[in-house]
């Protein structure tokens, strides 16, 4: 539904005088002789919807892997919330309070949409073996509260028609929005979503950007996104960054990396030759 | 929750309100059962409860911020929501102080939107969320009387610029502060409720031509809510789900006006439209209103189902299905059952319909209730025969919904019942039905040329509908007088007869019968995508998309056996020959299709006159 511009006030562009939440300081990245990152620097600061574009092989994808303690840069730090996360395991950055979705969709096929959803909140489970197996006290209230996490992100995603059904039965847009789900369940202070919107048709690409956009406003996640589909990052993104070939070409809000010629002769160039 | 105080002074104001008014109901019901709840809403995967304390609570705290707003004796208020408490609440705090309450459906285009807001000139509009909000918000320079938007789910427009937005919570939230210092004030409007004074204004979504306001009266729903409760041995301890849109009189009977003419029961709100049959089986209510549709789609995925299930299940289900007609054909004919008879309806319940009905949500309902529109005599069949004895019932929104309904027990299929205490029903010219009572409306609201041409000198209203009265008072009927096909060999056909007949099988979702001043009736078809879609999966036929599907030669030859063995059942004038395939499925927003569901013809034959031109 289209609303004139005019009733929708600009939106609240989110304040970058603080301290930033993600900060990426010349980062490298190599293995055996291929530089995947070179020499990237970048800001991300709280409440933000950062997007980072790229062609095929420009390191998107590397530098979450980087933010998410999957790879060690070679060179370079990467901080999250003040904390070093180069040195860290991915369990330990995921305590930090980062989340991630995957490119394709990383669900527990048999579990239902709720089971999955579940499997989300493990991350805030301090109850012991035996407390779970007695389930009384401690136990139970974190069952209950979790229970209660799990259907609210349920409400905010209406995956209510879902709730029971396994994962693998659903339509491929229901996977990617309970894999959102999973994350949010987490609570994050950051998301990392590879590719929300790829492989969605118009209307599920639509849905995404939607949702995307309520999480920001709602709760206030700051989110970072890599993505291909440029017509989403452009109408969601605060600010941009694009790579090429490991390099950063380019930093701004989408109205300036939209004019930007080195962008427009590396990444919509490329394109449009592609086409 | 702030609580009214039950002072002396409140007590004698309770005394002095009415009880024929639905607000005036409300008052009286949470003063005499205040703690037994009224209403249920799935929220958060749970169902929460409220009371009727509470209830009326939230109606008084929404109907002192409706007067905070501006909104004033006389205005209209407007409710663009699916269904959930808010909806009500919203509804009975107009008409707590004299406003009328205007429900839009949530699925209406802008346009249609655009023109409801502007003629009802509503002052207010509630707004379940952003979808909603976005259309109130598009077409401000074409509602200029709207001073006020409050949203219930404010996500995603808080950053709107619009300063007419307000959310519900913030809107009520500043009622709900001033109950206990206000709520007198309220009570005074409620008292002061003139019964036959407009309460609110349904939209008919009429198939030809703009939406008509039926205005109706405080006395015209409170009547139709006695008559219901007397002729259907209604409880004032039922459960039921309140899902069909609330903006049609058909829904609003059952939360609404039912409930609080039987001094209780309890609605439920389930999670969303989708979710309806999930909804169904944890509710499992003991009266519940389906539309044919509804009926329809329960058959099909019944169908469906057997169809893939064990061949020893398919079989006893058959068997089972096949005695539950004869059984129930039996019953209806007036004749008792004998021992045998009883044995053999004992065991299929335990082996067949226990487990159907339980499938559906459907086990604990006594009364299920078909309406809106008529349905397939076949169906109903099918229906009696595994133990659901579905009674039609049949009103206009004209007459408050609800003028003639099949009582419990006395089932005649293809009949909608006598008529309903305090209504008097007589054939006019032409077989039209004619209608008096004190549930005959006001009006159509600013249209005194079109409320003149239904009720007449004598205060009959003008039904539009023929039928045929038995000797007894049953009515049945037969078609709209404008749909009439005049073949061109001179008869007279009901196109919905024909088209109910061929919606009985479970690959055609819709079908509109073709043959006004032609040599033979025909018909265009929509496929059921879901059905038939299964159907070629089972055959390992592959298809991409609806038109695909559709236009497949074994589909066209399976929905050409189904057209065939429906024709069984019609009479050799009715019996359509020649039908094609729709492209592609109707819908609300490319105006084939009315909020209710129903075919709009004109449009239709306009758009489609290729392929019907085809055919002849």
């Amino acid at each position: 539904m289209e609303v004139p511009a005019d009733l929708r006030s600009p939106r609240r562009s989110p304040d970058r005088s603080g301290e930033p939440l993600v900060r990426f300081e010349d980062v490298t990245l190599s293995f055996s002789g291929i530089t995947a990152i070179d020499g990237v620097s970048f800001e991300v600061f709280p409440g933000e919807l950062y997007a980072i574009i790229g062609p095929n092989g420009a390191g998107k994808t590397s530098t979450f892997n980087c933010l998410s303690g999957v790879y060690r840069p070679s060179r370079g730090r990467v901080e999250v919330a003040g904390h070093d996360v180069s040195r860290m395991l991915p369990h330990e950055v995921t305590r930090l309070g980062v989340a991630r979705t995957f490119q394709n969709v990383e669900l527990f096929p048999m579990l239902t949409t709720l089971e999955n959803l579940l499997v989300g909140r493990h991350v805030h489970y301090t109850s012991t073996w035996l407390g779970d197996g007695i389930f009384r006290g401690r136990a139970r209230r974190q069952e209950v509260f979790n229970r209660r996490k799990v259907e609210e992100v349920i409400d905010f995603l209406d995956l209510e028609r879902f709730r029971d059904l396994p994962a693998s039965f659903l339509p491929y847009g229901v996977q990617k929005r309970i894999e959102l789900g999973r994350a949010l369940v987490m609570e994050p202070k950051l998301l990392l979503l590879d590719e929300p919107a790829a492989g969605m048709n118009q209307e599920e690409t639509e849905d995404v950007a939607r949702y995307l956009l309520d999480v920001q406003e709602e709760l206030d996640i700051t989110q970072m996104l890599v993505e291909h589909d440029l017509g989403v990052v452009m109408d969601l993104a605060d600010r941009v960054t694009v790579l090429d070939f490991g390099h950063k070409i380019a930093e701004g809000d989408p109205e300036e990396i939209q004019r930007d010629p080195e962008v427009i002769r590396a990444y919509l160039g490329k394109q449009a030759e592609k086409r | 929750m702030m609580s009214m105080t039950s002072t002396a002074t409140t007590d004698e104001l309770i005394h002095r309100i009415h009880r024929d008014s639905l607000p005036g109901r409300l008052i009286h019901l949470a003063h005499d059962r205040s703690d037994d709840p009224a209403l249920r809403e799935k929220r958060l995967g749970v169902w929460d409860e409220r009371t009727w304390a509470s209830y009326r609570d939230e109606v008084l705290a929404a109907a002192i911020a409706m007067l905070d707003a501006g909104v004033s004796h006389g205005d209209h208020v407007a409710i663009l929501s699916e269904n959930r408490e808010e909806w009500v609440f919203a509804e009975l705090a107009a008409q707590s102080i004299g406003a009328r309450s205007v429900g839009v459906y949530p699925t209406n285009p802008e346009s249609e939107v655009a023109y409801i807001l502007s003629h009802s000139r509503s002052v207010l509009v509630v707004c379940e969320d952003q979808e909603q909000v976005d259309k109130v918000v598009a077409i401000r320079d074409q509602t200029p009387a709207v001073r006020q938007v409050t949203v219930i789910d404010p996500r995603g427009t808080r950053n709107y610029a619009d300063d007419r937005l307000v959310s519900w919570e913030e809107f009520v939230g500043a009622g709900r502060a001033q109950l206990a210092s206000r709520a007198g004030e309220v009570l005074e409007h409620i008292a002061a409720i003139d019964p036959d004074e407009p309460a609110t204004v349904v939209y008919t979504s009429g198939t030809t031509g703009p939406p008509k306001g039926a205005v109706l009266s405080s006395r015209n729903v409170t009547a139709a809510g006695d008559a219901g409760v007397e002729i259907l041995g209604f409880s004032d301890r039922e459960e039921l789900l309140s899902y069909l849109p609330l903006c049609h009189l058909a829904e609003k009977i059952f939360t609404l006006i039912l409930p609080l003419a039987a001094g209780g029961s309890v609605v439920h709100f389930g999670e969303s439209i989708d979710t309806v049959a999930e909804d169904l089986l944890e509710v499992s209510p003991t009266v519940f209103v389906g539309v044919p549709r509804i009926w329809e789609k329960m058959h099909s995925s019944m169908m469906v189902r057997i169809a893939n299930s064990s061949r020893l299940k398919r079989v006893l289900f058959n068997a089972g299905v096949a005695q539950g007609e004869r059984l129930a054909t039996k019953k209806e004919a007036g004749n008792g059952w004998n021992v045998v008879d009883h044995f053999v309806w004992r065991m299929f319940d335990l082996l067949v319909f226990r487990a159907l009905q339980e499938r559906l949500g459907l086990r604990r309902c006594w009364f299920p209730i078909s309406g809106a529109a008529p349905v397939a005599p076949e169906l109903l069949r099918w229906f009696h025969g595994v133990g659901l004895p579905i009674a039609e019932g049949y009103g206009q929104t004209e007459i408050a919904g609800m003028s003639h309904v099949v009582p419990p027990g006395e089932v005649r299929i293809g009949t909608v019942g006598p008529a309903i205490p305090g209504v008097e029903c007589m054939l006019g010219p032409g077989d039209e039905v004619l209608m008096r009572s004190p549930q005959v409306f006001l009006g159509y609201l600013f249209n005194e040329e079109a409320t003149a041409e239904t009720i007449d000198e004598d205060s009959w209203l003008h039904t539009g509908d023929v039928g045929t009265i038995a000797e007894d008072g049953y009515l049945s009927i037969t078609g709209r007088i404008k749909d009439i096909i005049i073949t061109a060999g001179g008869k007279n056909l009901s196109p919905e007869q024909i088209e109910n007949q061929m919606k009985t099988s479970p690959y055609i979702k819709e079908c509109v019968a073709i043959g006004d001043r032609r040599k033979f009736v025909s018909a265009l078809i929509q496929i059921d995508a879901d059905n038939a879609g299964d159907w070629a999966s089972r055959k390992g036929i592959a298809y991409t998309s609806f038109e695909d599907l559709a236009s497949k030669d074994e589909v066209v030859q399976l929905i050409d056996a189904e057209v065939r063995r429906c024709n069984g059942v019609l009479a050799r004038v009715e019996q359509v020959r020649a039908f094609r395939l729709l492209p592609k499925e109707l819908h609300q927003d490319d105006e084939e299709l009315t909020a209710t569901q129903k075919v709009r013809r004109t449009a239709f034959y306009e758009r489609y006159s290729a392929l019907i031109e085809e055919m002849y």
